[in-house]
């Protein structure tokens, strides 16, 4: 015979408590997490360097690098001196919390300070999953178009910072930085945006102090 | 963009719930999914026939109810439908927070159970 059973269950919940569980942990153990994120290409990894290799001295700083396939991120992020892992998704467009949880282990999390997840290069799934991270940070590189806040909001609703990078491109560019700027303050005023160029080095020593800072209230 | 993903985790969830029940098959579940979800249904339902061969929800008919996007508007506290970003219909601000329209849930399932006046694996005497 037939039966309905209520089940009343969010599909994503076994996400959702993997990560409360991560971040339970994390804040145990006093341990800075970033989530950053962006579209593919827009200077997540570079930025990443420079942001471990000037922070190094401050604090223990680890990184995962997620992405489909290689371990590229992994060799540039390992070149900053920090322990890194990679997680290859093998198709999955975005960082799930198990999957990280394992990562972090690898390069033994209780022994750092602080570790920054480079998720996959996308500008439409990752936003939807947490991973137990205390910041969710992204990028736009101006080369990308001043549309996207408001075809991907979802993203730009969910950071705590928005990094708005490859600055020196603004010349060879129609990018419009106010209409950008008046999008991403709609969906979400309290945002945080930092303007840089990694390449130039400018304005990446603000970004790095806001990192530095947000690890520090972390750890109380 | 990850409807396979997703369709795995409803066929787990499916799966225990079935197993709670000791129910033999699910024919039919009813999802809610919000509006403003980045999932499309019809790629959802092509996903789950996929993930569910060989399982206990094999076949399983679904039966989606969207939900539509409720914001309310910073400037003035209106609420109002979505995409995000549309202008208020009362004062015009862009701004809003979004209260409903992010559901992605299995509410109800509709299973076999085996007949209470069979006991289990016996017959009847």
């Amino acid at each position: 015979m037939t039966d309905r059973i209520a089940v009343e269950k969010g599909i994503l919940d076994a996400n959702d408590r993997a990560a409360a569980d991560l971040r339970e942990r994390l804040r145990g153990g006093r341990v800075y997490l970033l989530n950053l994120m962006s579209g593919a290409g827009a200077g997540k990894t570079s930025l990443l360097v420079q942001t471990l290799v000037r922070l190094r001295g401050r604090w223990r700083l680890g990184a995962v690098a997620g992405d489909l396939e290689t371990r590229r991120d992994e060799e540039r992020l390992r070149a900053a001196g920090v322990p890194v892992t990679q997680i290859n998704t093998h198709g999955d467009c975005h960082l799930e919390a198990e999957a990280v949880a394992g990562a972090l282990e690898e390069i033994r999390w209780r022994n750092l300070d602080a570790v920054v997840v480079e998720n996959v290069g996308n500008l439409v799934c990752p936003a939807e999953f947490d991973i137990g991270e205390t910041d969710r940070a992204m990028l736009l590189s101006v080369a990308e178009g001043h549309d996207k806040p408001a075809k991907y909001p979802l993203m730009f609703a969910e950071s705590r910072a928005l990094v708005l990078n490859k600055i020196d491109l603004l010349p060879y560019t129609d990018f419009d930085e106010e209409a950008a700027l008046r999008d991403v303050r709609a969906l979400n005023p309290a945002i945080e945006v930092f303007r840089t160029s990694v390449r130039t080095g400018e304005g990446v020593d603000r970004w790095c102090a806001w990192v530095d800072g947000r690890i520090r209230a972390a750890r109380g | 963009m990850h409807e396979l993903a997703m369709a795995m985790s409803m066929v787990r969830l499916m799966e225990q719930a079935a197993e709670g029940a000791h129910a033999r098959h699910v024919n039919r579940a009813r999802l809610s999914i919000g509006e403003l979800s980045c999932l499309d249904p019809r790629a959802l339902e092509s996903a789950f026939e996929v993930a569910a061969e060989g399982t206990v929800a094999e076949g399983c008919v679904l039966e989606v109810r969207r939900i539509p996007a409720l914001l309310r508007c910073r400037a003035c506290g209106n609420a109002h439908g979505g995409p995000l970003l549309s202008p208020c219909p009362r004062c015009g601000d862009p701004g809003a927070e979004v209260l409903g329209g992010r559901e992605f849930w299995i509410e109800s399932l509709d299973v076999d159970v085996p007949d209470p006046a069979t006991p289990l694996g016996g017959s009847a005497i």
